[in-house]
């Protein structure tokens, strides 16, 4: 049996502990990995990052529901894969902090709701180069590339690393973000998507990897 | 009216006789110096001092420069927030601790700690890129506090930190600087102990885990830090500086409200009194969003809230920071670095921001005028040329409404 609503309050108030028993007595009493998934785990994280976004939470909720949400995630992903459907076939998204910049907090924080929103996430960290970018993209067959920059100074290197991947990284979505990135220079600078905030972030790549 | 004077006017909530104007020149003057593309007339050995006062300026000293080290010494224990850089006011000597420096093949610096209760390691980083990029502070790449027995090894060296006087070391500086504008003595970027916490001792996300998982170590490095706390505003107070510094970087996103009243508000507080009872002006760096911190910052205690950022670059409006501050807090900054940047506006749009901002600030009452965090090292000079003239013009106090 699947207890929705004790399942979902558990995420919200980042109650790991509470996450596992509840996930444990599901899988234990024969519920679907993929129900788990989609009636408790990503509802509840979605509501965090509307709470969020809506300023009514603050960033360490938002942290520790994710990782509550992770703590479930684990122990449903080998049910998952086995299912076929689940882990391996999300779509995968390659997220970094670019070249020159060490901010992380945002960046961390929208990777978080990445994978809390069904991505997979090959965090590349800070201060990461076109080429790692590019590596990185390749080697994962990622389908979307997601760069924070949270300097001036930075929001150039950007331009640079978005050429590169165009030239060298085939087809792969670039979505930028980071305090001083605006849609207008996404827009000059030929972004595919641009998100103010991590909960729009994970909405804006959802629009981007749904099949056209 | 001599630079210094201004701002010591500004910061006391007493007139001056014209608005102070105080960019951070120091990142803008590296970056140009490596180039070698500083304005025309200024040769390559041109010192920020030589460069603000061929503005009109006043000399922005109030964060130390945080690279310029005399010896490796100064910025050794920068993993656990420490400094004894130029012009302090203090030295914070680490006691029965073997510290065991070395150098990796990347060039990051390891540090390790080993203590009576235990040892504990950081590792300091400082990349090309980030020289390209404006830093102006190495960056730690691991952190003091990676697991839980790590507190009290952290708490322990912070028990035995003795704090001493160095005020020869910040006259030299005081005298430097002369008229030019204000010496600050600055003291640590951790407003209180949490803040160091999340600053310095522990990774920047996972700190709020911390706070959730270890509430206890936490606790009990609180009290740990105290004592150094403690010593450093003491010997700070009984400096002779006007002004000190204590704290930077908030946001209401990181530091957000109920986290600021909890863990860094009464600290101010604790401060302001110390400093207020000896006359100095408490200085805090509030660079971030601070928005949502408003009626906080307002009860902190501090004089002045220096390198205060504008929109577009924050949501928070120099106008609402103004109204909550009530007349009793000195705002040191309100233009945003980005206007000054060729691509982020035309010389029409910056003319108007600028003729904006005069407005909104007007009467100019408690107002040091200064470009927040810094002057970017791609700045158009002739927009900061146009502030300086723009502040002779119309920058006579009391401002005009118009
Ligand atoms: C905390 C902070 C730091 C910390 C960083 C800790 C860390 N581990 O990240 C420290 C103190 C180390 C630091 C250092 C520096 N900083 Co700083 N820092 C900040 C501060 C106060 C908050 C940033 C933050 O974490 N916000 C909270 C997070 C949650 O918000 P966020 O990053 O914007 O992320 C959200 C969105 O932007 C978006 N998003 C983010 N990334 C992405 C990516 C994608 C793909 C998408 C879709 C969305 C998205 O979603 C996120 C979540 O909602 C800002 C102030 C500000 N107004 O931003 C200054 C600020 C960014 N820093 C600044 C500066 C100048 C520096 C330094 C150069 C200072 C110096 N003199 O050395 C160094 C640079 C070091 C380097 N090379 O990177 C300036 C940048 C000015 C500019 N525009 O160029 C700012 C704006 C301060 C200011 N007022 O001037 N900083």
């Amino acid at each position: 049996m699947l207890d929705e609503e004790g399942l979902r309050q558990a995420v919200l108030k980042g109650d790991r502990d509470s996450v596992r028993t509840f996930v444990t007595a599901a899988l234990d009493t024969g519920v679907d990995a993929v129900k788990i998934l989609n009636a408790g785990l990503l509802p509840a994280m979605d509501v965090v990052g509307k709470r969020f976004g809506a300023k009514q939470i603050y960033i360490s909720e938002v942290l520790l529901s994710a990782r509550a949400m992770h703590a479930g995630l684990a122990l449903i992903r080998p049910a998952l894969a086995r299912a076929g459907g689940g882990a391996d076939t999300k779509p995968v998204v390659v997220l970094g902090t670019v070249k020159g910049d060490l901010h992380d907090i945002g960046k961390n924080l929208v990777g978080m709701m990445l994978e809390a929103g069904g991505f997979t996430v090959v965090d590349l960290g800070t201060n990461v180069s076109a080429q790692k970018f590019i590596q990185a993209v390749n080697e994962h067959g990622a389908q979307v590339v997601g760069l924070s920059a949270l300097l001036t100074t930075t929001m150039r290197e950007m331009r640079q690393t978005l050429a590169e991947l165009r030239r060298s990284a085939g087809t792969v979505k670039a979505v930028i973000g980071g305090a001083p990135v605006t849609q207008e220079f996404a827009d000059t600078i030929g972004a595919d998507g641009y998100a103010p905030d991590a909960a729009s972030a994970v909405a804006r790549i959802k629009e981007l990897v749904a099949p056209a | 009216m001599t630079h210094k004077e201004r701002m010591l006017r500004a910061a006391r909530g007493d007139w001056a006789d014209r608005l102070p104007f105080v960019p951070r020149l120091d990142l803008w003057h590296n970056a140009n110096r490596r180039r070698g593309t500083f304005p025309p007339g200024y040769g390559p050995e041109t010192t920020t001092a030589e460069i603000a006062d061929g503005l009109g300026v006043g000399h922005h000293r109030i964060i130390p420069e945080f690279l310029n080290v005399r010896t490796p010494d100064d910025s050794i224990d920068r993993g656990l927030g420490i400094f004894r850089l130029r012009g302090y006011a203090y030295r914070a000597e680490l006691q029965h601790v073997d510290r065991v420096v070395r150098t990796e093949p990347d060039g990051a610096t390891i540090v390790e700690y080993h203590t009576p209760v235990g040892s504990v390691s950081c590792k300091i980083t400082f990349t090309e890129e980030m020289r390209e990029s404006g830093a102006s502070i190495t960056w730690i790449d691991e952190h003091v506090i990676k697991r839980p027995e790590d507190y009290a090894v952290v708490g322990s060296i912070f028990r035995n930190i003795e704090v001493s006087p160095d005020y020869e070391n910040y006259r030299a500086f005081q005298q430097e600087v002369g008229d030019t504008g204000l010496a600050v003595a600055h003291g640590v970027g951790g407003a209180s102990p949490v803040q160091a916490l999340m600053r310095d001792l522990v990774d920047g996300t996972q700190f709020y885990y911390e706070l959730a998982d270890h509430p206890k170590e936490v606790q009990q490095l609180v009290e740990d830090m105290t004592p150094f706390y403690e010593q450093l505003v003491r010997v700070l107070a009984a400096s002779p500086a006007e002004a000190v510094m204590i704290g930077a970087n908030y946001d209401d996103t990181i530091t957000f409200p109920p986290l600021f009243e909890e863990h860094i508000l009464p600290w101010l507080q604790r401060w302001a009194a110390v400093l207020h009872a000896s006359g100095k002006l408490f200085f805090t760096h509030c660079d971030g969003e601070n928005e949502g911190l408003l009626p906080l910052l307002a009860a902190s205690g501090i004089d002045v809230a220096e390198s205060v950022c504008a929109p577009p670059m924050v949501q928070c409006s120099l106008t609402a920071m103004r109204q909550a501050f009530g007349g009793r807090i000195t705002i040191f900054g309100g233009v945003p670095s980005v206007v000054l940047l060729e691509e982020s506006m035309t010389d029409d749009e910056f003319e108007a921001h600028m003729r904006g901002l005069f407005t909104e600030i007007a009467p100019g009452d408690r107002f040091i005028l200064g470009v927040s965090d810094m002057v970017p090292p791609d700045a158009k000079w002739h927009r900061l040329v146009r502030i300086a003239e723009m502040v002779e013009e119309h920058g006579t106090l009391p401002l005009k409404t118009r």
